[in-house]
Parts: structure tokens; sequence; C-alpha cells
């Protein structure tokens, strides 16, 4: 492994612990006989790692759980108002519209008593015209049978109709 | 940071309180530090902060275990400091910088080093991510302070192992160039 290579890995998997103990060794023999590559881990180490070391965790001033936990009940008080308020939106709404909804319901029983009274009285009127035409068949019938019934033997028709007459 | 109780973080998701309280006070240290140094600012810091928290509320229902809540509320943290960070770099504000931190009332965990050593040391920390762009300062710090190994880092970031590897080489290599500019002897790219 040449220089170059040696120092890619110590730039980041060598100093981060994260190549195979082989390769950690096989790193660690060539910086014992190579200066120039001793000297770039010792400085890349100082520059860029060691000053980390001293950094420490900061801890959020007091009032910044306070905005959060304001924050959260303003969200929460947000949202039970949206809902509250759709609720008397719709409350508002159909109280207002009552009447609206009594006449539509008026009108919509209005127009289904009168289908049902007209498809009655048609259904009515169908049925006796019915009844009206067969009895005008059947009149007729019983008075061409009863008063001429030479008239009724030409009526027959066919020859073979008179055949079997 | 501490690992936090399945149970309380259940509660917590149940617009319990109390139990997001605990939630808050196990995380919000390294929330904080986290978007300090990513912003370098303690204004943008601490509405990334109420940011995230707000974020981890609304969404802790939804939040299913299959990842750690640590790497969850890293993910959250580092997306909203650096979306912080570009929109203000964008609007061109005044960024000011986080020496101002510990006058302005925030508390360092106490390690037993002095007041000025830590003063010091942050300053110098501060310094040297502002040498860096957002993404690889990103990747420095969930590395270096937070001590995240590679793989935490690209689950929490979404991106490839060799990305992380690639991003902490070139933010290692702008730092020390930096070093060398300043002064420190080292003969950098020979050989």
């Amino acid at each position: 492994m040449n220089c170059k290579k040696i120092r890619d890995l110590i730039t980041t998997d060598y100093i981060d612990l994260q190549l195979s103990v082989a390769l950690q060794r096989q790193i660690r023999e060539h910086l014992k006989g190579c200066g120039q590559c001793r000297k770039f881990e010792q400085a890349l180490r100082q520059a860029a790692v060691e000053p980390f070391k001293m950094a420490q965790e900061i801890k959020p001033p007091d009032f910044v759980w306070e905005r959060i936990r304001e924050g959260i009940e303003a969200e929460e008080a947000e949202t039970e108002g949206l809902f509250l308020g759709l609720w008397d939106y719709l409350r508002g709404f159909l109280n207002r519209r009552r009447p609206v909804f009594a006449l539509s319901t008026a009108l919509a029983a209005f127009i289904t008593v009168a289908v049902v009274i007209n498809i009655s009285l048609g259904s009515r009127k169908a049925v006796n015209s019915y009844f009206q035409e067969q009895g005008e068949f059947l009149s007729g019938l019983a008075v061409d049978t009863g008063s001429n019934p030479a008239t009724n033997q030409a009526d027959l028709g066919t020859s073979i109709e008179e055949y079997f007459l | 940071m501490t690992d936090i109780p399945r149970d309380i973080l259940i509660r917590a998701a149940n617009a319990d309180m109390q139990a997001f309280e605990q939630v808050y006070k196990a995380v919000s240290g390294f929330v904080y530090s986290v978007a300090l140094r990513i912003t370098n600012n303690t204004a943008d810091a601490e509405e990334v902060t109420q940011d995230v928290f707000l974020k981890i509320y609304r969404n802790l229902k939804n939040f299913q275990f299959k990842s750690s809540f640590k790497t969850w509320a890293y993910r959250i943290t580092v997306n909203t400091a650096i979306n912080k960070y570009r929109t203000v770099s964008k609007e061109k504000k005044r960024m000011v910088n986080y020496d101002d931190t510990i006058e302005a009332g925030n508390t360092i965990a106490d390690t037993g080093a002095s007041f000025i050593e830590r003063e010091d040391a942050e300053k110098a920390v501060a310094s040297l991510l502002n040498a860096l762009n957002s993404d690889q300062r990103a990747c420095i710090i969930l590395k270096e302070i937070e001590g995240l190994s590679y793989k935490e880092i690209s689950e929490t970031l979404k991106i490839n192992i060799n990305t992380v590897r690639s991003r902490l080489k070139r933010a290692r290599l702008a730092l020390l160039g930096r070093a060398e500019s300043a002064g420190v002897p080292y003969e950098l790219q020979k050989n």
C-alpha cells in the first residue's frame, strides 16, 4: 500500500477505528517506518480531531421549554377551537335552514302524494277502458250470432271453414 | 444522549405532558447543542430546538419504533437546523457567533474544566465548524461531538456510508489545510 492510500485511510477509517484489526495493524506498521505519514497523522489529529474532544453539551435556556409548552397548548387549543367552531357552524347552519328543510319536506310529501294519486287514477282509467272494450266486443258477438245466421255464415270467410261447418 | 424508556415515549405520544417533559429533559441538550453548532446563532438554535420538539410532539404518535428514537431525533434536529441555516444564509441575515452563548446565560455541562478553558474550547470548536459547509459540519458534529458511528450517521442523514466517509474526509482535510495556512507546519499533499 502506498502513502497516498495510507493517508486516505488515516483520514477516515483509521482515525475512527473502522478498519479490520489486520488493516489497522498494517497502517500502524507503515507509520513506524514513514515519517511523512506519521507527521500527517499527527497534524490531522491535532487540527481536525482533538479540538472537538473539548466540546461540551450546551443546555438550552429555560424559556425554550416554556415556549415549547405554550406552543403545544396553543396548537391543542387551536385544534379544539377548530372542532368547536365547526360544530357551531353546523348547528347554526341547521338552525338557520330549518324552515327551508320543513318547506322542502312538505313539498316532497306533496309531490309524492300527487304522483301516487296520478298513478292510481291512471291505472283505474286503463282498467275501465279495458273492461269497456271487452264488454263492447262481447255484446257485439251476441248481437251478430242471434240476428242473422246467413250474414254470419258469409262472414266465416274461407272455404275450409265452410267445409267444416 | 441517554436512552428514553419506551413507556415514557408511549405516554408522551398520548399527549402526557409530564412524560413529554421527561423526553425534553433527556434530549434537549443534544438538540440545542447540535442546532447551535450548525446554525452558529443562539436565536436560531432556540428556534430550531422549539421546532424540533413541536415536530417530535406532533409525530411521536406515528413513531413505529422501527428505528431508534435517538436516530429519529438526530435526523429531525439535523434536518431542521440545516434548513434553518440555509434559509438564514440565503436571506443574508447577520450572523452572530455563538461566542455569546455563555454570556446569554446558557449552561455548559460541568466536566471539571475551568470556565475559561471551556469557553476557549467552545470558541475553538465554533471557529473550526465555521470553516465547513453545512453537510460536512453535520457529519463532523455527529461523529466527533455526538460520537455516532458511520452507520448511525448514514441512517440519521439518510446518505450512503461512503458519502459519510467522503464528507468526513473533505471536512478533515479542510480543517488540516486551515491549520496549515494558520501556521501549523505540515506539507499536506506531498508524496
